[in-house]
């Protein structure tokens, strides 16, 4: 079932263009993760659900009903901002029964709730602090509380965790997911970390400038990514794409690269010839897909120069550029044969590992 | 780690010899205003304080050294009472309706709406008006022959008032014109403290379900309290202070009805110089004790953000 859904929304600030023509439904239990760099629309379209900011054009839907022109206290939803927003006058207790008060929930039941979110959360000890008296952590918990307490239909969340360190930044990642499973509600999680959105989502929604880029889950966006920038947007260090040619050589399919060419496997060999493709093409290959080719080996290859090895250590990051200068990134598991610094190299790619997109459009050819 | 044995004597970098040189620097920095305060304030203050001391005779000369006599009888004559409840009366005039109208002004301009600009400059504008200029306007504007106000008055078929001459009317006059000449510092203050109120938080309230008024009282409010604490202090000084206007507008007049301390004290000085003195030291004293019990009984409702 469809919680919220976007109906061809667009919105534009004076000239600016910040969603275009958005059509995305958050399902059922599901939390989806809305991801692309700043100034992509993810935001403006989080507003839109809670009512912040108004759709130019198209429509907005919460549980099927249109809510363009809805006032937010009449939504059914919660949201937790960046900055957590929480009221520095009130205590943790007042903050989290705020949205209750504004409700005219009887005192007796608010109280009762407030307790019982408090607990799930942790808070129990800390009622009577203000949110200065509190860390970075405790904050974002009593922002959460505060959204929980009144059970919506719909969490928003935007970039909830930015404001923490990176160590309880990736505890706190689980234990939203798990609150998530819990309370079978959706979420709808804003972020511009690709990380935070691959370990958290049900699906993702990637955008760029305004536009929707692809949706889905986790897995299906990074392998079998739309186009190049959602390729390179998602993964770390992102996928390798450069520009090839490819073309027949003494009897098989390659992609002609700068410094040599890759073999193009079977399937995509025929796709192209299906679809009458051939010639100008961008190839792109995850670091974990390429590998050091050992001197014996026969068959296609790209000669390219080491610049750098990062050691990560369970794993190597060799940075080599190609002759045209473009940069690649190989990553070697520890134990595999390593180059050092300013090494040449040959590179080679695994077999079905190769993403091809067209050059003018940068859609994947598939 | 570092040890540190008990026999030997440990050096820091730049010791005493670093602390003495801040010291002196420190000095340095403050003279300045140090010397301003002690020959602009200080002094003055000291003088005034030693002049209420002696009594001045019939043709203001002073006279001979009474000590504190002097500040006793300026305390229990009735000339001073009453100048000191008119000024109480004028400070409880103006201040609580001062900033009721500054606070609702504010809270207007901060309305995103079309040309709102152009509000926001007039509503601040008597900031830049002096206290001649402005009573010069309310002085027109109150006049009982072709003044605004009468004229409405004769209109609505009413009696003309003679504002400024009337016991009943002329404090209401004069605060009047008090109250719109310091609107615009008082829209100004509340307009900064608005803007330092974070969007996210009156978004917050928007979400978990706050009507308009809620958020005011709740969020915005509070917020906004320590910018209300400055103002209504300001406000009091002022009032307390007022002089420019009821020498422009009323002259003390009618039979002391808007005779306020300074303006009582600003005809004695004339007269009786060290009585004007002792009256002055007295304002000074009801000031700081005011000022101070403002900030204890308010500041305990007010929220300051980290």
């Amino acid at each position: 079932m469809t919680v919220v859904s976007f109906d061809q929304v667009t919105k534009r600030f004076g000239e600016v263009l910040a969603l275009d023509q958005l059509s995305l439904d958050v399902l059922d239990d599901e939390l989806l993760v809305l991801l692309g760099p700043s100034g992509c629309g993810k935001s403006t379209a989080l507003r839109m659900i809670a009512g912040l900011d108004e759709p130019t054009s198209g429509v907005v839907r919460i549980n099927d009903q249109v809510v363009n022109g809805v006032d937010p206290k009449d939504r059914d939803v919660a949201m937790v901002f960046q900055s957590y927003a929480l009221y520095p006058h009130k205590s943790v207790r007042q903050n989290i029964e705020f949205p209750l008060r504004a409700r005219k929930v009887p005192s007796a039941e608010r109280s009762a709730l407030v307790d019982e979110v408090a607990k799930q959360l942790d808070l129990a000890q800390l009622m009577n602090r203000k949110p200065r008296e509190l860390s970075g952590g405790q904050r974002q918990r009593v922002a959460l509380a505060r959204a929980l307490v009144r059970r919506p239909a719909v969490f928003l969340m935007d970039e909830p965790l930015s404001n923490l360190d990176a160590k309880l930044r990736t505890q706190t990642r689980a234990e939203l997911v798990e609150l998530q499973q819990r309370l079978h509600t959706s979420f709808v999680y804003v972020t511009h970390d690709q990380v935070e959105a691959m370990t958290m989502a049900t699906r993702i929604a990637v955008m760029l400038n305004g536009v929707l880029q692809q949706v889905g889950t986790a897995q299906e966006v990074y392998d079998q990514p739309e186009n190049v920038f959602v390729a390179q947007f998602i993964g770390s260090p992102p996928m390798n794409v450069v520009d090839a040619a490819v073309v027949d050589h003494e009897g098989r399919r390659i992609a002609r690269v700068a410094g040599g060419a890759f073999s193009v496997p079977a399937a995509l060999s025929a796709l192209l010839d299906s679809r009458q493709l051939s010639g100008a093409l961008r190839v792109g290959i995850r670091p974990e897909h390429l590998r050091l080719a050992p001197p014996a080996l026969e068959g296609p290859t790209v000669e390219a120069r080491v610049r750098l090895v990062e050691a990560l250590g369970h794993e190597h990051h060799l940075i080599c550029a190609l002759e045209d200068g473009a940069s690649v990134v190989v990553r070697v598991p520890v134990g595999d044969p390593l180059a050092g610094d300013g090494e040449a190299v040959r590179l080679i790619a695994d077999a079905d590992a190769l993403h091809l997109f067209d050059a003018n459009t940068g859609q994947r050819v598939s | 780690m570092m040890k540190v044995s008990k026999s030997e004597p440990v050096v820091l970098v730049g010791g005493k010899g670093r602390l003495s040189r801040e010291r002196f620097l420190a000095s340095l920095f403050l003279m300045p205003s140090a010397l301003v305060f002690v020959v602009f304030v200080f002094y003055p203050l000291m003088r005034t304080i030693h002049l209420g001391a002696y009594r001045s005779d019939p043709f203001g000369n002073i006279g001979r050294f009474v000590g504190i006599d002097q500040y006793l009888d300026v305390i229990g004559s009735a000339s001073f009472r009453n100048s000191l409840a008119v000024t109480l009366k004028f400070a409880l005039l103006t201040v609580p309706v001062g900033m009721v109208l500054g606070i609702g002004l504010g809270v207007l301009a901060h309305q995103r709406l079309r040309g709102i600009q152009l509000f926001r400059v007039i509503f601040s504008s008597t900031v830049a008006t002096s206290v001649a200029i402005s009573s010069l306007m309310w002085i027109a504007l109150l006049n009982p022959n072709v003044g605004m106000v009468n004229q409405l008055l004769t209109w609505l078929g009413q009696e003309r008032i003679l504002f400024l001459q009337d016991p009943t009317w002329a404090l209401l006059s004069v605060s009047a014109a008090t109250v719109w000449q310091h609107l615009g510092f008082t829209f100004i203050v509340v307009t900064a403290g608005l803007q330092a109120v974070p969007d996210e938080l009156l978004e917050s309230a928007r979400v978990d379900g706050a009507g308009p008024w809620r958020r005011f009282r709740e969020v915005t409010l509070p917020l906004l309290s320590p910018t209300l604490l400055f103002a209504v202090i300001v406000l009091t000084i002022h009032a307390f202070q007022s002089f420019g206007q009821i020498d422009l507008l009323t002259k003390g007049g009618p039979l002391d009805h808007t005779n306020v301390i300074v303006y009582s004290i600003f005809t004695l000085v004339g007269s009786d110089p060290s009585a004007a003195a002792a009256r002055a030291v007295i304002l000074f004293l009801v000031m700081i004790i005011l000022s101070g019990s403002q900030l204890r009984l308010m500041e305990k409702r007010v929220t300051y953000e980290n």
